[in-house]
């Protein structure tokens, strides 16, 4: 059930076995798999069922480090949290990244691959994505694009899911889940200002609830779990400072450390020999139902063996410039002859004009950048081809028009390439100075604003350069082309292209000593008995994937861990 | 292990187009349409480049990079030395040379023995074939 919790008696205590603070991929996830169960589950919910610019701003804050996102545009404050706009890209962890690696400081999970397995494939339906296979061999036999034909054995192309946009909001996949479930009540507009503890701090006693319009209430649960996202989550426990000035969970000072993103630049560019290579199985592109897009990596022993850091390298070719002609072009002309040749069967004609046709793609691409101009024909010639064509020559409209959407079109019958950018994302080492902190401002509710001091490692860097290098020489190997590598390796500013990734990891980290981790392997907070962390924030590395899988498959795991102690 | 050092991107595209990409296609000509010639072997071997004047770009950072090899008896002996047959290979007609020299190239790559000029992954062999073309 959804309820509004400004109609909520202000100064009201309400109880429940279980208190959920968040209602984005990670609350929902744990509030459904308890749905139509005998647990009694308040979720706390910031936001509403819509967008409203007075709650996004309450995640507004300040960034000192290195230059980020606002901090009010990386994530979203309303049902379904950032999952209302994220990209929908997904792919489990590989095994290797729960280990602890010698050259890596801080790195490795408490946890194996093996704890999560069986999380996986439920977590996979919870977010909508279409297969489980996940290995470049089954997609191999499938798929039109084949990986680059690189040689030696330091390479690999890594697969991953898209979404697709229709079943990528949590909000609306699963609001009906929610809303028919008797014992999960979900409070929106419910802000938590506080955790509060019994004397020792051993137990979370009450969620202190506030709504902009001045409403005032408390939670008390069996359990709880703080599930409002990798900036919010240390954000609440440090804010929670009334009782214990270093703020709830953090006697370690480790609250709020080690924020990991996946950070993302240019790193390099490939200029290949053949301009029709094909890059295609690394762009966007549909296998079935099923959205793919490929990466490169160096592979594990590679890595290990040179000491670094995972960097995955994504494919982006520019086209050739040459298609900024007008509607008069030859190209455009075989394109209206396709209706004729249609309209007459002659489909044993078409793949010249296919291909001729697909030389003007690059000023089909400019169709895509928003503020170009449209060529003219295009639209009306598509029309035509959707009103006349004769049976046979049907199956290749989809295609067609598909591939144009898609850009997969230039791909697969080759628009010349004039380069190939390479997109690195690093998979970053664990820093304890990187980290979210509070900062002097305070929000409405009078809750400290974060302070995001986001930083990176001399080995991020040297990981980069190494990985393009390798690529250089295998490229230039396989006689592909060559390599240019655009980052150096001293110590310097970091490109100017340099972003996350929108991922948010690392700030209440996992681990078995309190020492080390503000969660232990279950995620409950070290030395709280009832108080329990859901969201990236417990990772303690960013991963090769992506997270939000990764996030749901552990939010089902604590879902399960808490139904045992609740039972 | 890869060294560093630098050039223009226009540079790079026609070093490219005249070191990996013409060595490997031209090499498919029959050997028997090559010209036999009484040229030293650096002018051979700097001749086997089509676009010269970029090769003379990359050549001289090259050079700069390592000045100790400035000399056009040092680059043909590393060239040469890198090839089957050593300094035997020379005498090839320039399609067999060509080959040999884009099978080195690849050589190189495969063991990492390449030269970063201004970021661009090139191989030992095709900067120092560049070189030569520098000093002719
Ligand atoms: C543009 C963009 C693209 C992305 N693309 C991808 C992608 O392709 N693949 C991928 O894996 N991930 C992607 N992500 C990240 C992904 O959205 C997050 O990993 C995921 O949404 C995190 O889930 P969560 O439940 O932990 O947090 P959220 O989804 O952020 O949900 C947190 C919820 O907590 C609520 N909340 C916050 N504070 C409080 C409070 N004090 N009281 C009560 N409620 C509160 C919020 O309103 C929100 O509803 C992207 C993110 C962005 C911004």
């Amino acid at each position: 059930m959804i309820v509004d919790s400004r109609s909520i008696p202000h100064g009201s205590r309400i109880e429940a076995d279980l208190c959920i603070v968040g209602a984005g991929a990670a609350g929902i996830s744990i509030a459904r798999r308890f749905a139509g169960t005998s647990t009694r589950v308040v979720v706390l919910e910031s936001g509403g069922e819509a967008f409203e610019a007075t709650t996004q701003d309450l995640s507004r804050g300040e960034n000192v480090g290195l230059p980020y996102f606002p901090l009010d545009t990386a994530r979203l404050r309303w049902l379904g949290g950032t999952t209302n706009h994220w990209g929908g890209i997904c792919r489990p962890m590989d095994p290797e990244d729960f280990e602890s690696k010698a050259w890596i400081p801080n790195s490795g999970w408490p946890i194996a691959e093996r704890d999560l397995e069986s999380y996986y494939e439920p977590a996979r339906v919870m977010c909508g994505v279409s297969s489980g296979d996940w290995g470049l061999e089954t997609w191999r036999q499938r798929d039109r694009f084949k990986p680059l034909p690189v040689r030696g054995d330091r390479l690999d192309t890594r697969i991953a899911q898209i979404v697709s946009p229709e079943a990528r909001s949590f909000r609306i996949t699963h609001r009906a889940g929610i809303q028919a479930a008797r014992n999960v009540v979900l409070q929106c507009h419910a802000n938590v200002t506080e955790i509060e503890t019994n004397s020792e701090g051993t137990l979370a006693t009450l969620f202190h609830v506030a709504t902009l319009d001045g409403n005032r209430y408390t939670v008390a649960a069996r359990q709880g779990v703080l599930a409002a996202g990798g900036i919010e989550n240390p954000r609440i426990l440090l804010a929670s400072n009334r009782q214990w000035h270093e703020g709830v969970g953090n006697r370690n000072d480790l609250v709020g450390r080690f924020f990991l993103e996946h950070p993302r630049f240019v790193g390099g560019v490939l200029v290949p020999f053949d301009r029709r290579l094909s890059v295609g199985l690394y762009d966007h592109h549909k296998v079935g139902a099923v959205r793919l897009l490929g990466y490169l990596g160096l592979k594990q022993a590679t890595r290990d063996q040179e000491q670094l850091v995972d960097v995955q390298m994504s494919l982006h070719p520019t086209l050739a410039g040459s298609f900024q002609r007008s509607a008069e072009s030859e190209d455009m002309k075989a394109l209206h002859a396709l209706v004729p040749a249609l309209r007459q069967g002659h489909i044993h004609q078409l793949g010249g004009h296919l291909a001729r046709v697909a030389e003007d793609l690059t000023s089909w691409q400019a169709l895509l950048i928003p503020g170009a101009p449209l060529p003219a024909p295009f639209p009306e010639v598509v029309g035509k081809l959707m009103r006349s064509t004769p049976f046979e020559a049907q199956a290749l409209i989809p295609d067609l028009m598909g591939d144009i959407a898609a850009r997969g079109y230039a791909k697969k019958f080759g628009a010349p390439i004039e380069s190939i950018l390479l997109r690195t994302r690093i998979n970053a080492v664990p820093n304890p100075d990187s980290r979210v902190t509070l900062g002097d401002d305070r929000d409405p509710l009078g809750i400290p604003r974060v302070r995001l001091d986001w930083r990176l490692t001399s080995l991020d860097r040297h990981s980069v350069r190494r990985s393009l290098e390798v690529l250089g020489s295998e490229v230039g190997r396989a006689g592909l082309g060559r390599v240019r590598v655009m980052l150096d390796d001293h110590d310097g500013p970091w490109p100017e292209d340099l972003a996350g990734g929108w991922h948010h990891m690392g700030t209440t980290r996992m681990a078995d000593d309190p020492r080390w981790g503000v969660v232990d392997r279950n995620c409950r907070v070290h030395g709280i008995r009832n108080l329990y962390i859901a969201g990236s924030s417990v990772f303690p590395t960013a991963g090769s994937g992506t997270p939000t899988l990764t996030i749901v498959a552990l939010a089902l795991r604590l879902a399960d861990h808490l139904k045992g102690l609740l039972a | 292990m890869i060294e560093r050092h630098g050039l223009s991107r226009r540079q790079f595209l026609v070093l490219s187009a005249a070191c990996g990409a013409s060595l490997v296609a031209r090499s498919s000509i029959p050997s028997w349409l090559s010209i036999p010639d009484r040229s030293t072997p650096a002018e051979r071997l700097a001749r086997l480049l089509r676009h010269r004047s970029s090769a003379r770009v990359i050549g001289a950072a090259y050079l700069r990079h390592e000045p100790s090899e400035a000399r056009l008896t040092s680059l043909v002996e590393l060239i040469a030395g890198g090839l089957p047959g050593g300094a035997g290979a020379l005498r090839s007609a320039d399609d067999a040379l060509r080959a040999l020299l884009a099978g080195r190239v690849q050589q190189d790559f495969a063991e990492e023995r390449t030269v970063c000029l201004e970021g661009w992954i090139v191989s030992r062999t095709e900067a120092r074939l560049c070189g030569l073309a520098a000093l002719t």
